[in-house]
């Protein structure tokens, strides 16, 4: 007998006693909250709860293999070598303050910013409507651990804990160099660790890190930045907005990731 | 109905409680100053093991097997206050009769409880659950059970009308007689209540006084006293005197868990939690410590639960945290009153973590703050927030990771200055409304988005290139560009009249990279001429 015949035998005998545990169940559809950023929200339905969420700043073909020939006249790829820049002003930071203003501030629940470089400033996230005294705000500075020692432990602990409406990871002035090193096997733990939950896991980055861990993967760049013209009087207020377009390059609420989708919003000084 | 709680061999039962091992052991409880210390009390099994009461405590030690404790004041207390707590439990009408004996008036309860049998059952286990050995009596009036109790092993419920019959065979003893009334009564043979209460009154009056009739009448279960309700103060605390001081935390857990469970059982029994656990250690050759330093030390009463007292004592005054070499004081505040034990163990053996004591422990103390339990109306339709337990360890947890000064809510301060905050602790807020059908779309579409700012802390030294005063060229870290607009200065300045002032020229700068704009907060420094990066526009 084959191994197919014997499955079948098998599925066949336990299917009156188990009957859930034979049928493909497909996976709810997670509920999606809103970011705040109206043309986002419009083109992605919010956040996912319950799974990872990406936004990171640069462009993917900064990573994308390129044909090489060496001195053997042999072809290949070869990735190119970046060294790690400095973040551009990409609004990472003003989305984030957007998402955390919705579910601090409209949905009234209690979120976590796990901030790896101590950038935070809680004066920009008030003004932009951001209940403080619903955040808690973990300031990695590298103590006794590493700071990225420090993001991941406080992370899993956080989402061991559960109860957060929210939990934001910005790991936006890592040097990639440093947060290539988390493995896999980590995402896929907080990924687990969301599943199920109602707790919205976002992670602000430069590059993507997550990989298949995410639910959705936004890659969020400047288009275009309106500045002041320095005729003005001489406040220090230089930008008047700045206008970022998000492409989502990854979802998993789809069967195809939605590669071409874009928006640009702005962001007003 | 009256119910009588009596301990025998207290002083015993008071240090079994603390180390409930010792239950099966032969044991002896020694008293005084060395070397003078003698047995006050032994157990059975230390009898038989030739450990009487009387003797020396070389010559005790000379019995084979028998373990030796000095008598412990402050478990005596723990455990008469958990004995309190426990007749509280079931009765508001309750007398402190003695250490070991504790009086309840039980009248009304059987519609609360069940019968008297039932009410004697309960009480009993009880009392077996917080580690003490009871002796328990029900009767109609309070001197009969509380003779019953002293006489009776387990427990007695006598019934109206039986009081004189069922007292008959106690000894003579239980009524605790004057030592001349009682060596009269044994020369003329009454050695039971039996005997006393059948003597002819009169002549006993001539012969003893009006002392001899009460005594008759007791014997008969003829007595009229009242109960004298008391209401002791809400102190929960526990004092453990260890035999070795302790050097590692890891057995210290267990001691801490036994005291947890101890007054988190006490707590129980009175419908409370705690909202703030104050751990105190005597630390080895801290003895006089508090004494020389503190002027008030000459309050303390010798005797009974000294070490909470210093440490009560030393908390009025903060002597205690400065004095960590000699003792030892944390305290824990919680964001809502809880009652866990395995939460608040937890709690202590991280703080204990994070700050370890500087020396071996002789002598722990735990005192709870009692509150009124937490209660709150859950909702359906109410953001969720985490389950404060929960949130309370996982905060511990992760100020051991990043630093307690790092974990909280930010609190924008009053001032000019710049990125002026405080961090306090986070604490669940409760939702004050619930959630609107469509405000989110109208607040998302009414809100445009605010660019933001990432902090630099502290501020990134940069080195720039003006002309005609406006930045041209910008370099920090790994940044090197051309400035392609700027905007500035806005000169601020603050609190020059202390050391901490400032006055500096604001721009802001876009500054050219390879991949597009960046967009940083400069300013420079009117004292040192040096320019700074603040923060990013993101």
């Amino acid at each position: 007998m084959d191994s197919a015949a014997v499955r079948a035998t098998v599925e066949a005998r336990l299917a009156p006693r188990f009957p859930n545990a034979l049928r493909f169940q497909a996976p709810a559809p997670s509920e999606k909250v809103p970011t705040g950023v109206v043309e986002f929200d419009r083109l992605t339905g919010g956040v996912p709860r319950g799974a990872v969420t990406e936004f990171f700043s640069r462009p993917l073909d900064v990573f994308s293999p390129r044909p090489v020939v060496n001195s053997l006249g042999r072809s290949g790829f070869a990735l190119k070598k970046e060294m790690d820049t400095a973040p551009l002003s990409s609004g990472c930071t003003s989305i984030m303050l957007s998402a955390l203003a919705e579910a601090t501030g409209t949905r009234q629940e209690s979120c976590v910013l796990v901030d790896a470089s101590d950038a935070f400033d809680p004066a920009s996230a008030e003004a932009a409507g951001v209940d403080l005294a619903r955040l808690l705000w973990v300031r990695c500075s590298g103590t006794k651990f590493s700071n990225l020692e420090q993001v991941l432990k406080a992370t899993d602990l956080l989402l061991q804990a559960g109860g957060f409406g929210m939990v934001i990871v910005d790991l936006n002035d890592v040097p990639p160099s440093v947060a290539r090193r988390v493995p896999l096997a980590t995402w896929f733990r907080f990924r687990r660790a969301v599943e199920n939950t109602n707790t919205a896991l976002l992670v602000f980055e430069q590059e993507p890190y997550a990989k298949s861990c995410a639910g959705l993967a936004v890659c969020l760049e400047q288009s275009a930045v309106s500045i002041q013209p320095s005729a003005q009087p001489s406040h220090t207020r230089l930008l008047r907005e700045m206008e970022i377009g998000a492409e989502v390059v990854r979802s998993s609420a789809e069967r195809k990731a939605i590669m071409s989708a874009r928006v640009n919003f702005k962001a007003t000084a | 109905m009256f119910a009588a709680i009596f301990i025998p061999d207290f002083a015993l039962e008071a240090i079994v409680r603390a180390e409930p091992l010792l239950r099966e052991r032969p044991m002896a409880v020694l008293e005084g100053a060395p070397p003078q210390e003698r047995v006050i009390i032994a157990n059975a099994k230390a009898q038989v093991a030739g450990a009487v009461v009387g003797l020396t405590k070389a010559e005790a030690e000379q019995a084979r097997g028998v373990v030796l404790r000095a008598r412990s004041r402050e478990q005596e207390a723990a455990a008469h206050a958990a004995l309190l707590d426990c007749a509280h439990a079931f009765s508001p009408r309750v007398e402190d009769a003695a250490a070991d004996t504790v009086l309840l008036d039980i009248a009304g309860l059987e519609r609360i409880f069940g019968t008297p049998q039932k009410i004697a059952r309960d009480l009993s286990r009880k009392i077996s659950e917080i580690g003490l050995e009871t002796q328990l009596a029900v009767a109609a009036n309070l001197e009969t059970a509380l003779h019953a109790a002293r006489g009776f092993a387990g427990i007695t419920v006598i019934p109206p009308g039986e009081e004189a019959l069922r007292l008959d065979p106690l000894s003579v003893d239980v009524l605790a007689p004057a030592p001349e009334i009682l060596q009269t009564l044994d020369s003329w043979g009454i050695r039971n209540l039996r005997a006393l209460a059948q003597l002819p009154p009169i002549p006993l009056s001539e012969r003893l006084g009006a002392e001899g009739l009460r005594l008759q009448k007791l014997a008969r279960g003829e007595g009229s006293r009242p109960l004298v309700p008391t209401d002791p103060p809400l102190h929960f605390e526990e004092a453990t005197e260890l035999e070795h001081p302790l050097e590692m935390l890891e057995p210290l857990a267990f001691v801490l868990n036994r005291m947890l469970e101890s007054l988190c059982a006490r707590l129980q029994a009175r419908a409370l939690a705690t909202n703030e656990l104050q751990l105190g250690m005597e630390l080895e050759n801290g003895d006089a410590v508090f004494s020389r330093f503190h002027p008030e030390s000459a309050k303390l009463t010798p005797g009974a639960n000294q070490t909470a007292q210093v440490l009560r004592l030393a908390q009025k005054t903060a002597l205690a945290q400065d004095d960590g070499h000699k003792n030892y004081l944390r305290s824990i505040r919680l964001p809502v009153p809880m009652l866990d034990a395995k939460v608040f163990l937890k709690l202590l053996q991280l703080d204990l973590e994070a700050h370890p004591p500087q020396a071996p422990i002789r002598k722990i103390f735990l005192q709870m703050e009692p509150a009124r339990p937490r209660q709150s109306q859950t909702g359906l339709f109410l953001a969720a927030s985490p389950e404060p337990e929960r949130l309370e360890l996982v905060l511990a947890r992760i100020a051991g990771v990043v630093g307690e000064k790092n974990l909280g809510v930010a609190e924008i301060l009053d001032t000019h200055r710049t990125d002026a905050f405080r961090i306090r602790r986070f604490a669940p807020v409760a939702s004050s409304q619930l959630p609107v059908a469509g405000k989110n779309k109208t607040n998302s579409s009414s809100r445009a988005s605010k660019l933001a700012m990432r902090r630099y802390r502290p501020p990134l030294r940069a080195h720039v290139l003006t002309h005609g005063g406006e930045p041209v060229r910008v370099s920090f870290l790994n940044v090197r560009g051309e400035v392609t607009a700027c905007a500035g200065p806005w000169r601020t300045s603050g609190e020059w009249w202390s050391n901490d002032g400032w006055s500096r020229d604001e721009w802001d700068v876009a500054v050219q990279q390879k991949n597009g704009l960046a967009l940083y907060r400069m300013y420079r420094d009117l004292a040192s001429e040096s320019w700074f990066v603040e923060a990013r526009y993101d």
